[in-house]
């Protein structure tokens, strides 16, 4: 075990439109849950933002003192976690979690509060007579919707999800993505869609970041992104799944693991595990370049890649 | 929910039952004449040893003793006390002592809990802070007082240096009471420094604890969506935070009334308190074994309804067991 | 050969890795620190006193001196010796009592949580009735059955304080007992005691040591209190059998403030010391803890 300072997230840096879903894309520790924590201000002590700016309505929330952030928090930006096993509070009903977000922040009472709380449960798909019901008495999917109402609850403009769906199985998956979705165009939300997983992306996104090591390697519409793959971590990383409708071929997993963060590898960061690393990218660390209307990528190789 | 608590409600029973069995075959190991005891180790002749062994039924068969044992239990015969000649030993515990005891081992648990609960919270809010620092210092030095000598040295300097409060006893000897208002402003006056001696004796470590099962909430994952949420900090440590730290404060306390029992003999004992323990210490030093059989079988039904009572608390606040 | 040599290592580096840490915490350093300045004294006793513990040096109840730093008793004993010397028995009860206790609890709770069924309920009945019995009330039975002198005590207190550590290894036991790597033990033909003592152990000391360090604080205050209440030894004078004369001699209502305040601010500051090495040992070695 190491000590030292881990530079979680390094020059990233994207802009999410109005109503789109913007995906963010990379394996276990690359930085995608730390920037979505930044973006609220909600880093574990020990973690600081050094610098940066994160700019909502033409203002810059890094500037933001800790009381305005609060006010900040829900209203205009919610986040909605994975595993809502846990991020529910097992000894309070879920319908006056729901509903304390909308009494602190809109000052209305706690019997209109709850009002919504049910109007929310039924935008979600569930029976609205379950607002009087305690975590545990729900399954799976249905915390997840209950977090999806909470999230909802103050009409943010910017919803973050963070590997919503990650710990379901497949059906419900679909079943959340699908309202996910049906929830963004009702609502004209702009979310964030934190996976690790290309096909929860695929099936939702407009756009797509992929990270890895902290950095954005590739950022773009997502049918550029999947269809003509501009960095070999993203070819890697699409390759690694199998399509059912395709050829016949072997897995292809990337070999090696993701780097330790105190102490990344030079140059490029991916360059150890790189198919293609030759000796500018030991010791250069490429730049992140515009290759198509919107398409980015931070690879010294970029025009050489090969997509399948 | 009823499940639970029929369960629990079984296991106390069951271990109520072995409590009685063993307080019969503790008392009946102890070394010593019961009948030197009774007639102060004057020389009896023979026959006069064998009619008082006679007359306590030890010349029968263990299982018939047993038997015996069980019939007085039932009809509330604890026994008839050795030192105080005669007295039933029923009355000499439910008399005043074991209300004195409630009295000042109820308050003191209340208050202590009370600001350790509350206390606890706010420093693991305050963490590392000067505040902090201080109160979880205070709190291990009084956890390390040893009980008597913190009631010593509160007698020492408020009793005897500052004459504030009296050095013994529960109520002046010798006083008459024109009014029950008068009686009860003495009984309290009494109970200062022993309560004093007995809360600060429990608070660190209750507050200890508290500070500690917060901490442990804090890492859980719904607190970081109460901050999410914008809550004020208020909202997100009274709310969130302390209900869930008190459960597991539930089971730790009822693990601890045991040890509370040793802190009142303690206190009672330096402050010369008339409750029952000071009665144990007293019955102990004179073997008057019914006296301590009888102090013993009452401590640990005491002890088996705290815990039950704390099962049932617990289930009340943890709503996973509710529904 | 070599397995052994290589286990002796890892220890060695484990042994390491948790002292680095430990060092890094204030309360733990200050704490052993504070420890160990009592052993010396404990050991060193003969040099450091003045007096001989029993000896009459001086008149009766004299309020502290260049002396006597301490006083002297209501027989005319130095207290300061006498506390020194009691630095002896109050650690090694102590040590004693609290090694005893964890070593039984240790050995029913493994028995228990390994075996399990009618043994495992059994055990279990046994533990819950210690528990429920009141812990001071059957120390002073217990004493006065058995009579005074520093055995004894040491007696009593382990049979009032194994529960807890019955409990707490029994259900670390239990959860180990469904790992793999025990499972794999087992198959290879392993008997239950080696796999007990080369598997199970080694992943439950640490949470036991940490236990132990409460258990000696348990220990201490016992033995205070049961000597302060005149169970103790004469012949070994401990901290509460010195407060036992104290009161005795009617310390609080006469005055006698110098043999009151000294055994009591050391029983206090020992425990402290032992207290802080447990809080910062649990930190290091409970993995939950350390999250926060």
């Amino acid at each position: 075990m190491h000590e030292g300072i881990a530079r979680a997230v390094e020059n990233v840096s994207f802009t999410l439109k109005k109503g789109e879903m913007l995906g963010l894309a990379g394996e276990s520790g690359c930085g995608k849950t730390t920037t979505a924590l930044s973006v609220m201000r909600l880093l574990p002590p020990g973690g600081k933002i050094l610098n940066g700016e994160i700019i909502v309505d033409n203002e810059d929330l890094v500037k933001k003192t800790d009381r305005e952030m609060r006010d900040i928090r829900w209203k205009k930006i919610s986040l909605v976690f994975q595993g809502a096993m846990n991020a529910l509070n097992p000894v309070i009903r879920v319908g006056e979690q729901v509903a304390e977000s909308i009494v602190e922040k809109e000052k209305v009472s706690k019997g209109e509060a709850l009002k919504r709380a049910r109007l929310l449960f039924e935008l979600v798909g569930l029976d609205s007579s379950r607002v009087t019901n305690y975590p545990h008495e729900f399954s799976g999917g249905m915390r997840q919707r209950v977090m999806i109402a909470m999230a909802l609850a103050c009409n943010p403009s910017i919803v973050i999800a963070d590997e919503p769906v990650t710990a379901l199985d497949v059906i419900v998956q679909t079943r959340i993505l699908e309202l996910l979705k049906e929830l963004q165009r009702k609502l004209s939300l702009s979310v964030v869609m934190i996976t690790h997983d290309l096909s929860v992306i695929a099936e939702t996104c407009d756009r797509v970041a992929i990270m890895y090591a902290g950095k954005i390697v590739e950022l773009g519409n997502v049918v550029d992104v999947y269809k003509n793959s501009r960095h070999p971590y993203t070819e890697a990383l699409i390759t690694a799944f199998p399509s059912i409708a395709g050829k016949k071929r072997r897995f292809d997993s990337i070999p090696g693991d993701p780097p330790d963060l105190t102490s990344p590898p030079s140059g490029c960061r991916f360059h150890p595990r790189c198919p293609m690393q030759q000796e500018t990218c030991r010791t250069l660390d490429p730049e992140y370049l515009k290759i198509g209307p919107d398409h980015y990528v931070a690879c010294h190789h970029s025009e050489k890649v090969e997509t399948t | 929910m009823r499940d639970y608590l029929i369960k629990r409600a079984v296991s106390a029973l069951v271990t109520l039952g072995l409590a009685i069995v063993l307080n019969f075959f503790l008392f009946r190991i102890m070394p010593g004449d019961p009948t030197r005891t009774v007639t102060g180790d004057f020389r009896i002749t023979p026959e006069v040893r064998r009619a008082l062994v006679h007359q306590f039924g030890l010349d029968q068969p263990l299982w018939v003793q047993f038997v015996l044992y069980l019939q007085n239990l039932a009809t509330g015969n604890l026994g008839v006390s050795f030192q105080y000649r005669g007295t039933p030993v029923v009355a000499i515990i439910f008399g005043k002592r074991l209300l004195n005891t409630f009295v000042l081992m109820g308050s003191s648990i209340s208050v202590a809990l009370i600001i350790g609960i509350t206390i606890g919270t706010i420093v693991a809010w305050k963490r590392e802070s000067k505040f902090d620092v201080s109160v979880v210092v205070f709190s291990l030095m009084t956890y390390s007082m040893p009980v008597f000598w913190l009631g010593m040295m509160i007698i020492l300097i408020f009793g005897y240096y500052l004459a504030a409060i009296p050095i013994a006893g529960t109520i002046t000897v010798g006083l008459t009471y024109s009014n029950w208002f008068q009686y009860a402003a003495d009984y309290l006056y009494h109970m200062i420094g022993p309560f004093v001696t007995l809360t600060l004796s429990f608070v660190g470590f209750y507050l200890i604890i508290m500070r500690d099962s917060i901490l442990d909430v804090f890492t859980e994952d719904y607190m970081l969506t109460a901050k999410a949420k914008g809550l004020s900090d208020r909202k997100i440590l009274f709310r969130h935070a302390m209900r869930n730290a008190l459960l597991p404060m539930v089971s730790l306390i009822a693990v601890e009334v045991t040890y509370l029992f040793g802190g009142a003999t303690m206190t009672e004992t330096v402050f010369s308190w008339y409750g029952i323990g000071r009665l144990i210490y007293e019955a102990v030093v004179m073997a008057d074994y019914p006296i301590l059989q009888g102090i013993f079988f009452v401590m640990s039904i005491l002890v088996i309804a705290a815990n039950f009572c704390a099962d049932v608390a617990y289930a009340f606040l943890d709503p996973r067991i509710r529904y | 050969m070599e397995v052994k040599e290589d286990r002796f290592w890892l220890y060695r580096r484990k042994l390491g890795d948790f002292w680095r840490l430990y060092r890094r915490s204030r309360l733990g350093v200050i704490g052993l620190i504070i420890v160990l300045s009592f052993v010396i004294v404990a050991v060193a006793a003969p040099w450091i006193a003045p007096f001989e513990p029993f000896y009459f040096a001086g008149d009766p109840l004299m309020k502290p001196s260049s002396t006597f730093p301490f006083g002297t008793d209501q027989v005319g004993r130095d207290i300061f010796s006498r506390v020194i010397y009691g630095t002896r028995v109050s650690l090694l009860v102590g040590l004693i009592a609290s090694a005893m206790t964890i070593g039984l609890g240790s050995a029913i709770g493994l028995v228990s949580g390994y075996l399990g069924g009618w043994v495992d309920n059994g055990l279990m009945r046994i533990t819950d009735l210690f528990i429920i019995l009141p812990a001071l009330p059957l120390m002073l039975i217990m004493a006065s059955i058995l009579g005074k002198g520093i055995m004894n005590i040491i007696i009593v207190i382990t049979v009032v304080g194994w529960t807890a550590t019955a409990r707490m290894v029994r259900s670390q036991t239990m959860s180990l007992k469904e790992r793999p790597f025990i499972e794999a033990s087992r198959a290879i033909g392993s008997t239950d005691l080696h796999t007990i003592v080369r598997h199970i152990v080694p992943n439950v000391f640490p949470l036991v040591f940490a236990n132990g360090m409460i258990a000696v604080v348990d220990a201490i205050l016992s033995e205070a209190g049961l000597s302060f209440l005149g169970f103790g030894d004469p012949s070994s004078p401990s901290w509460g059998m010195v407060l036992h004369y104290a009161d005795a001699a009617g310390s609080t209502v006469n005055g006698y403030w110098w043999y009151i305040v000294p055994p009591g601010i050391c029983i206090m500051l020992l425990v402290m010391g032992f207290a802080f090495i447990s809080y910062s040992t649990d930190q290091i070695l409970n993995p939950r803890l350390r999250r926060r």
